[in-house]
């Protein structure tokens, strides 16, 4: 008896509690079919528009809103595919190899992650000015700053998970270091390597102040994009 | 023996040769531009790049310290990293509390509350941009004219405290599903029977929290606050694009480096930081290794 209201305060709380959250995004989806002088005027308030209208999805499309969704898209796959491959090689190292400086290097590998691009911003703008690369497809070597040590830190975790025993039956059957880790650790930590791509894939494309500083000329990211408008 | 020696030798050689591409870049990257910046923030930085920076020595950190607004950005990003903190934190352990039972649709529930986490910042300001404006924003249209919390509409974009409101609100609502995931991963990995023993032991919901649920999640939490602080210390992005009521310190130092154009002061800024957020993470690491 007792339990049962307790559930269904627990279920209005839950569902009171999502809606303050979503709102904000079923806020501005309704909105944007609103025509221009109804988002800004007497009727803002209102949740259906009487008018719905889809031109502020045709102005998107002709503000060449592909161009940068494009660029942006381009951006964070490169990044996606270079960190998650050289992030791998490296947690690999560092959960089943022994060498000397080891342990030094996860230690900087996990400071670094500590350090956000703002410290960083002004030397690598420096850089980029000097070398010609602002505007170019290159800021994508700077995102692995943001991106690198995170996904470094997640692929070691679950190399970690990687049984011992299915390496070491490898090693018996004559399996070099390099074949165990390309046939046995990277299928086997698969889910791992996802998770790590698409945590980097994230970052990337929700990056805003290297964007911002490393392309003078607008238009060139969905997101600067945005700013603009 | 000697075939062992070379087999390890091997194994050392692999290893380096793994490593060497992440701490090329790392190097190149990250601990370049840092000793670069310390470099320049000994030196008069022309806007010419083609001219070479002057030395002069601890001048830029003299400016930095005499100035007020610098003061008074580093007082005001230790007020937003505190309740920021603290925020982020408790409402993503309440969430995760909440969503850690067992109901109907959990699923979706739990993918819908990282939704703010997942979508790009910039759009999400849009949003609350809109909803807070001062005449047509629905959030002024619920608190004014419905519920009549304020006498007059609030101009959260203009006035100083409102404004640091807003951030702080936006910044919780933006980075708690990140607390919340870490929590209930963590939550997720308690041993069931820890909570079966308890309640054969008569303890009840509360007594079960503080004795079970808060110490196992402890080391989660612990990281949590350090990272956050880290990362909001640093905070730019939504502070900025909200609002230019609240200069913290990201917004400062953007401002000197790229509205200003000073490099050498804006190096001195970074350095300065960076001191500050060691000196607290070697204080914090002290802190945690006593317990």
């Amino acid at each position: 008896m007792v339990n049962k209201k307790v559930e269904r305060l627990f279920a209005v709380i839950i569902v009171l509690y999502l809606l303050i959250i979503v709102f904000p995004f079923i806020w501005v989806a309704l909105t944007s079919f609103k025509p221009e002088s109804e988002i800004w005027g007497a009727s803002a308030l209102k949740v259906f528009s009487n008018n719905a209208t889809v031109e502020h999805y045709q102005a998107l499309i002709k503000a060449h809103i592909f161009n940068s969704l494009k660029n942006s898209l381009i951006i964070s796959s490169i990044t996606t595919i270079y960190v998650t491959f050289v992030a791998s090689c490296c947690a690999y190292a560092i959960a089943r190899l022994k060498f000397a400086g080891k342990n030094l290097l996860l230690a900087v590998v996990l400071a670094t992650s500590m350090f956000p691009q703002m410290i960083v911003v002004g030397p690598i703008y420096n850089v980029f000015v000097k070398l010609g690369w602002t505007n170019s497809y290159f800021i994508s070597l700077p995102y692995s700053m943001i991106t690198l040590p995170v996904a470094i830190f997640i692929l070691v975790t679950h190399f970690s998970k990687v049984p011992k025993e299915m390496e070491e039956s490898a090693s018996i059957d004559g399996a070099s270091k390099m074949k165990t880790f390309i046939k046995i650790i990277l299928p086997l930590a698969l889910p791992g390597i996802f998770t790590s791509a698409i945590i980097t894939f994230i970052g990337v494309w929700n990056e805003f102040l290297l964007s911002l500083t490393l392309n003078l000329l607008w238009l060139f990211y969905s997101k600067n994009k945005l700013y603009q408008a | 023996m000697s075939q062992k020696n070379s087999l390890k030798r091997a194994e050392a050689r692999l290893g380096f040769i793994f490593i060497l591409p992440s701490l090329i870049l790392i190097l190149s990257i990250i601990i370049y531009p840092l000793c670069y910046n310390i470099y320049l923030s000994f030196h008069k930085v022309a806007l010419n790049p083609l001219k070479t920076p002057k030395f002069i020595g601890f001048s830029n950190y003299l400016t930095l310290f005499s100035d007020g607004e610098f003061l008074k950005s580093l007082m005001l990003t230790f007020l937003y990293v505190i309740i920021t903190v603290a925020t982020s934190t408790t409402v993503g352990l309440l969430v995760a509390l909440l969503m850690n039972r067992k109901f109907k649709g959990r699923g979706i529930a739990r993918s819908l509350v990282i939704l703010p986490y997942v979508a790009p910042v910039i759009s999400l300001v849009f949003v609350w941009q809109y909803m807070f404006n001062g005449i047509y924003g629905v959030v002024n249209y619920a608190a004014v004219d419905k519920l009549q919390l304020f006498n007059a509409a609030p101009a959260w974009f203009d006035h100083p405290v409102l404004s640091m409101a807003l951030v702080i609100l936006f910044d919780t609502w933006r980075v708690f599903p990140y607390s919340f995931m870490m929590i209930l991963a963590a939550l997720q990995a308690i041993d069931e029977s820890l909570y079966e023993a308890a309640m054969i032991d008569g303890a009840g919901a509360w007594k079960q929290f503080w004795a079970i649920t808060f110490p196992e999640i402890l080391p989660v939490i612990s990281s949590l606050v350090v990272l956050r602080a880290i990362w909001n210390f640093y905070k730019f992005d939504d502070v900025y694009l909200l609002t230019k009521q609240v200069p913290i310190m990201g917004v400062y130092l953007y401002q000197t480096a790229f509205s200003v154009y000073d490099f050498g002061l804006a190096a001195a800024i970074t350095v300065a930081l960076f001191i500050i957020v060691m000196t607290f993470v070697l204080f914090v690491r002290r802190k945690v290794n006593r317990i």
